[in-house]
């Protein structure tokens, strides 16, 4: 099977409901146009593409198309010589695409942040974190505002083996994230926090899915989502369980925070359980700014703009709590920081 | 019943048949000309038939949805279903006149003695049209009408002209076009200003023919500051061959008004159950859907209310229940359309012995709808590993003053709580039974008494040999 060979999903599928295929391709949805990669930089120093990836036939059409697109891929081995990894994929090209694979063998950390003033940014990230190893990662979507962002991730985490994860989404005006880590080992972990910010008109899609498939596994899910002015935030989850994963515990929590009459946000939080002896929740909520928390702080001196900002901060910020490695938490939160004072001074 | 049919329905009750009388049944089949026949045979005015032919061209154009258990759906053969079987050339309202083996399975099923105890009024169908119907006098008096679906077009036909349809329209979905275009039976109720149905009323449905399609469309009406409570049971034999069950109910409660709409679907497993269902809820009304599904191959069915005046309020309680060979794929929906609207959801499931229930459901908030608040909760318990369970909801929300909160949970029966049982003499089956009927105490609370008797019986039917 090849790109040109596949059917346009339709809005039926849960994944493109709110952001259709044709929304972001970057040009005419049948083609494929060749388009150049992205400088990668590791601890400062640039990575060149070394090698072709294997096609994979399977593909689903996003990972399809990027994989035709450009099939270099660029290979990081990360180890525990650094306290904490920098990976920056950067780019001012119209369009750029981006393959990064990571293999962690050891107990470590990682930054890892996407910028550039392009048009369209295609990045597929894979990884292994192998048996016995444990990463913490953080993630910075900064892109410019008018950028068109297709993104996908996949993390295999192998038995007795951690990730934590956490991304702070705040760049790309129109943004489709499809983020899947299996748990192939027993006695993996996952903990995934994920902290989104929609304002003007930004369009903010992240499907998450979650595949258990051994058991002893468990997995944590947080989604945090501000919505202000127009703009839009999307999370649909999947969280998955398959036969014979006894002893599973997992569980996902998708929140909404709407702070204009304009904002938009859905939650699509699901469950497909196909073993009996484990536990699996899910929870959505969405609600808006809560009256007492304004006030209070308004009766203290701060403008009714501080206060949100502050209560904004405050919700996103506890996305990022279970993070343990203290440079990749102060990584997402100054930036998280930096974000919202600029909107102040704005 | 032999030995022989016996070991066919094995545990489901409700599995014998009568031999067919029918005194008119259509050929196998869909085409125009049988939509036309069926609107001919009832002599119906232009505007249904047009309705029914446009609606079978829509069904026809429209493709099966791509959702769901695709594999299930895509097994129907519309071809062998038979569309329109009349077993009884009138609806009678005295049981005498009911042709008598009819009249036995009716008194099998315990429908005449639930009504002299405590119905408002039944009515009774059998294969595509209703053979019984009755309403208690001092209804009448107070203006409620309360007829089968065809009586109800030919006495209120502006009635009907009025309201059908403008809460399912033919092109909502597949298979409400297929109602919309074969329809026969169901209930028609209206309920005047300002009146309180005290006592609950209610239709059976009932499928004896192999094969056998039965497309019931229900229309209710409840008018300003009146009340309802409306009971809708249904059993088939249990075949070897699959038989389709597609119907339509529309309500609409007026200012103030309340409708509970009670079902307890216990359809044998060869029945395709699809059905849609829709409210309408105008300022301060409240609409209620108490749906249980235990039978049934494959049951899609997402109840739903449309909140479209300032302060309604919608309820939907179901449970499911999905044993060997079942999926039930149910849920609920609700669109908050206007200020200061309410909603509660509690879904409750069972999967055993490779069954899969499937919550399905939708949540809406519109951009005027300020200040409205939600709550959804699924329970799933899982009795044994080769069952499943999925949840598929979805939120949306539009306006930033409204409070929406959905929690699910899927897990196996408590260790604890079993060991506690058995340490006070009870079987582990015993134990597990109570178990079951305590998960699905939310919702047998909400039912009138005898429905909540028999579906506890039904519970612990269904849970025997469960263990080992």
């Amino acid at each position: 099977m090849s790109y040109s060979k596949m059917v346009i999903p339709n809005r039926s599928n849960h994944e493109w409901r709110y952001t259709p295929w044709e929304k972001i391709h970057p040009s005419k949805v049948e083609t494929v146009p060749a388009i150049k990669s992205a400088r990668v930089q590791l601890n400062g120093k640039q990575i060149e593409a070394q090698s072709v990836r294997d096609y994979d036939s399977n593909a689903e059409i996003s990972r399809m198309f990027l994989q035709e697109t450009n099939n270099s891929m660029h290979s990081i081995t990360i180890d525990e010589s650094q306290d904490c990894n920098f990976v920056e994929i950067e780019s001012d090209e119209s369009q750029v695409v981006c393959h990064v694979h990571i293999t962690v063998e050891s107990s470590t950390a990682l930054q890892i942040i996407f910028k550039g003033n392009c048009n369209w940014f295609g990045i597929h990230i894979t990884s292994d974190i192998k048996a016995n190893s444990n990463l913490i990662v953080g993630i910075l979507n900064d892109l410019s505002k008018e950028c068109k962002l297709l993104r996908c991730e996949d993390w295999n985490i192998h038995r007795d083996s951690h990730l934590t994860y956490g991304e702070l989404s705040i760049g790309g005006g129109y943004a489709k994230s499809d983020i899947r880590t299996t748990l192939s080992g027993s006695n993996a972990g996952l903990i995934q926090s994920i902290a989104v910010i929609t304002e003007e008109k930004r369009h903010d899609d992240h499907h998450i899915e979650i595949l258990h498939k051994s058991g002893h596994t468990n997995s944590s899910l947080t989604v945090n989502s501000s919505c202000s002015d127009r703009g839009h935030a999307i999370g649909t989850g999947l969280l998955m369980i398959e036969e014979n994963c006894d002893g599973t515990d997992a569980g996902q929590v998708f929140k909404n925070l709407l702070l204009s009459d304009r904002a938009r946000a859905e939650s699509l939080p699901e469950l497909e359980v196909l073993s009996d002896d484990v536990s699996a929740a899910h929870g959505a909520a969405s609600s808006p700014i809560d009256e007492n928390q304004l006030h209070y702080l308004m009766a203290r001196g701060f403008t009714p703009k501080h206060a949100k900002s502050l209560i904004v901060e405050g919700f996103l910020v506890s996305s990022f709590s279970k993070i343990s490695d203290d440079n990749v938490r102060l990584f997402l939160l100054d930036s998280l920081n930096k974000h919202l004072n600029q909107n102040l001074e704005d | 019943m032999s030995d022989e049919a016996m070991n066919a329905v094995g545990d489901y009750r409700y599995g014998f048949h009568d031999p067919e009388n029918a005194t008119i049944r259509f050929d196998k089949g869909l085409s125009e000309k049988v939509v036309r026949d069926i609107s001919k045979l009832k002599d119906e005015p232009e505007w249904m038939t047009e309705m029914r032919v446009k609606a079978y061209h829509h069904f026809v154009s429209r493709p099966m949805p791509d959702w769901g258990n695709c594999n299930m759906l895509e097994s129907i053969d519309f071809d062998n279903v038979t569309y329109f079987l009349r077993s009884s050339n009138r609806t009678e309202n005295d049981w005498d006149e009911v042709p008598d083996d009819i009249k036995n399975t009716f008194n099998r099923l315990g429908i005449p003695e639930a009504e002299q105890k405590w119905l408002g009024g039944v009515t009774a169908q059998y294969e595509s049209e209703a053979v019984y119907h009755s309403i208690r006098e001092d209804l009448e008096e107070q203006g409620v009408i309360f007829l089968d679906m065809d009586s109800g077009l030919k006495e209120h036909p502006e009635l009907v002209k009025k309201f059908f349809g403008t809460v399912i329209p033919y092109a909502d979905n597949k298979f409400s076009a297929l109602n919309t275009a074969v329809w026969s039976g169901g209930s028609f109720i209206y309920v005047p200003k300002g009146v309180h149905v005290e006592m609950p009323v209610q239709a059976y449905f009932r499928i004896n023919a192999k094969n056998m399609g039965q497309f019931e469309r229900t229309l209710i009406i409840v008018d300003e500051g009146s009340s309802l409570h409306y009971v809708e049971g249904c059993t088939a034999p249990t075949y070897s061959t699959d038989s389709l069950h597609s119907a339509v109910v529309e309500l609409i409660a007026m200012k103030d008004a309340k409708i509970r709409y009670s079902t307890v679907q216990n359809w044998s497993a060869n029945v395709y159950n699809l059905v849609t269902k829709r409210g309408v809820a105008h300022e301060n009304a409240v609409v209620e859907w108490v749906d249980g599904n235990i039978g049934s191959k494959l049951t899609m069915k997402y109840p739903a209310v449309v909140l479209k005046g300032e302060g309604a309020h919608a309820e939907v309680i179901s449970v499911a229940y999905a044993g060997e060979g079942q999926h039930q794929d149910a849920g609920a929906k609700v669109h908050h359309l206007a200020p200061n609207t309410t909603s509660n959801i509690l879904s409750k499931s069972i999967s055993k012995n490779g069954g899969r229930s499937s919550y399905r459901g939708l949540l809406k908030v519109n951009p005027m709808a300020h200040g409205c608040r939600s709550k959804v909760v699924c329970d799933a318990l899982m009795l044994d590993e080769d069952s499943r369970s999925d949840t598929y909801p979805t939120m949306e929300v539009s306006n930033s003053t409204a409070d929406l909160e959905h929690e699910a949970s899927v897990s196996k029966i408590s260790g604890n709580q079993l060991f506690y049982l058995m340490s006070r003499g009870f079987s582990e089956e015993e134990a597990m039974g109570l178990i079951v009927n305590g998960f699905f105490e939310p919702f047998t609370r909400e039912l009138p008494m005898e429905y909540a008797v028999e579906l506890n019986k039904l519970l612990e039917l269904e849970m025997e040999g469960s263990i080992g």
